[in-house]
């Protein structure tokens, strides 16, 4: 079934829009809840969470790409969990690991504004990455949208784990500089 | 604002990024790029395609991450020997989910191996009607420190030492021929992803710093 069809069972209130979507993006919802929860009870949840939230989001919404929106959907929800069962003691996992390494985009010393909008920063960041060329953008995100292991990265590229580290870390310090550059770091 | 708070601004954000970049980024890679190295070093390249069984030698170092496809590794087939401090290897033969290895060994360390691959989905057509996919990967080992993301697989491997099937590699200096039959985990790859079909499996062998 095309996104199209999709999306207007959901504008229909026709919950065979669950079904469809379960079946052309269930995995991939799955994939992203499970990199980042490492618990298949839990992502299969995240999964569950994700075709709610959609469906109470269309209407009036009407994403121009489905896989994305869900994608996106299912990142939150499963970070947020992961920030609950998480609130006493930080968990092992990429998400940790990938937070850290993120704090080297921001310079010592000049905390973020705290009336940045999320949004804004999001922006900075989307410009950011259309400037890098497409192994360096896609690896970024790899690591820290869809929180892959260096070493996963590694396998799906056919890179060394090195070379996948060098490339995040001057990512990371490009995107330190860039940000500083906007004026976001001040 | 808290460093954490910093932090999660900054992965919040990120997860806002434009629905293009994100979908690029899950699409999946053309050709793993060792694939295409293996080309210029292995002139059986051609049958070598995206699963590959990684064979891995290791001295005393139980919990030390595995090279994955480390760029100096050489990929060895069909025919080819690799000689090293823990003896030599003959990679004899190769059929789908099993390979044959003469094994002259003459150290009495232990052997630890894996075995991994990946499982490419492309189940469904993205918002532009375009394939989507991405990997599953799914491993064995005997080393039960030995941890990576993916699914281990735990059973339903089989090694055939000297005629005779066991679940161990053995450890004793000596001759020997061993079958590993790893049909589960291939067909886990294999059911699934198109590119396997007339795959020969390679074995990766270290010329990785830390092995010998």
């Amino acid at each position: 079934m095309d996104d199209n069809t999709i999306v207007e069972l959901y504008w229909q209130r026709d919950e065979q829009a669950i079904a469809a979507t379960r079946d052309k993006y269930g995995r991939y919802c799955y994939a992203i809840a499970y990199g980042i929860l490492h618990s298949a009870p839990d992502a299969e949840e995240c999964e569950n969470d994700t075709y709610l939230d959609a469906w109470n989001a269309m209407p009036p919404h009407r994403p121009s790409l489905l896989k994305t929106f869900l994608g996106k959907i299912t990142r939150r929800i499963s970070l947020d969990r992961l920030k609950r069962q998480t609130a006493d003691k930080r968990g092992g996992g990429e998400v940790p690991l990938a937070l850290e390494e993120l704090h080297e985009c921001i310079p010592d010393n000049a905390p973020i504004d705290e009336q940045l909008r999320e949004q804004e920063l999001a922006q900075a960041i989307d410009a950011f990455l259309r400037t890098l060329d497409d192994d360096t953008r896609r690896v970024f995100l790899r690591r820290y949208w869809y929180f892959d292991s260096v070493k996963a990265i590694a396998r799906r590229y056919g890179f060394g784990q090195s070379k996948v580290k060098m490339m995040l870390h001057r990512t990371r310090e490009s995107l330190r500089d860039y940000l500083a550059k906007e004026g976001i770091f001040v | 604002m808290k460093r954490m708070e910093q932090q999660e601004l900054l992965q919040d954000a990120i997860g806002m990024i434009g629905d293009d970049l994100i979908n690029d980024a899950d699409r999946r890679p053309r050709r793993p790029r060792i694939i295409r190295w293996s080309a210029v070093a292995c002139a059986c390249l051609a049958l070598i395609v995206a699963v590959s069984v990684g064979w891995l030698w290791r001295g005393d170092e139980p919990g030390v991450e595995p090279p994955d496809l480390h760029p100096n590794a050489y990929v060895y087939c069909v025919g080819e020997t690799c000689v090293n401090s823990y003896g030599t290897i003959l990679y004899k033969a190769y059929e789908d989910g099993k390979i044959t290895l003469i094994f002259d060994k003459t150290d009495e360390r232990e052997v630890y191996w894996f075995l991994s691959g990946n499982d490419i989905k492309d189940e469904w057509l993205d918002g532009n009607g375009k394939p989507a996919y991405y990997l599953i990967h799914y491993y064995a080992s005997n080393d039960p420190d030995y941890n990576e993301r993916g699914t281990r697989v735990t059973d339903g491997l089989v090694f055939i030492v000297n005629g005779e099937k066991t679940t161990v590699f053995p450890t004793a200096p000596g001759h020997y021929e061993i079958v590993i039959d790893y049909t589960k985990l291939f067909n886990l790859c294999n059911e699934m992803d198109p590119y396997i079909h007339g795959s020969i499996g390679a074995f990766y062998i270290g010329k990785y710093a830390y092995i010998e």
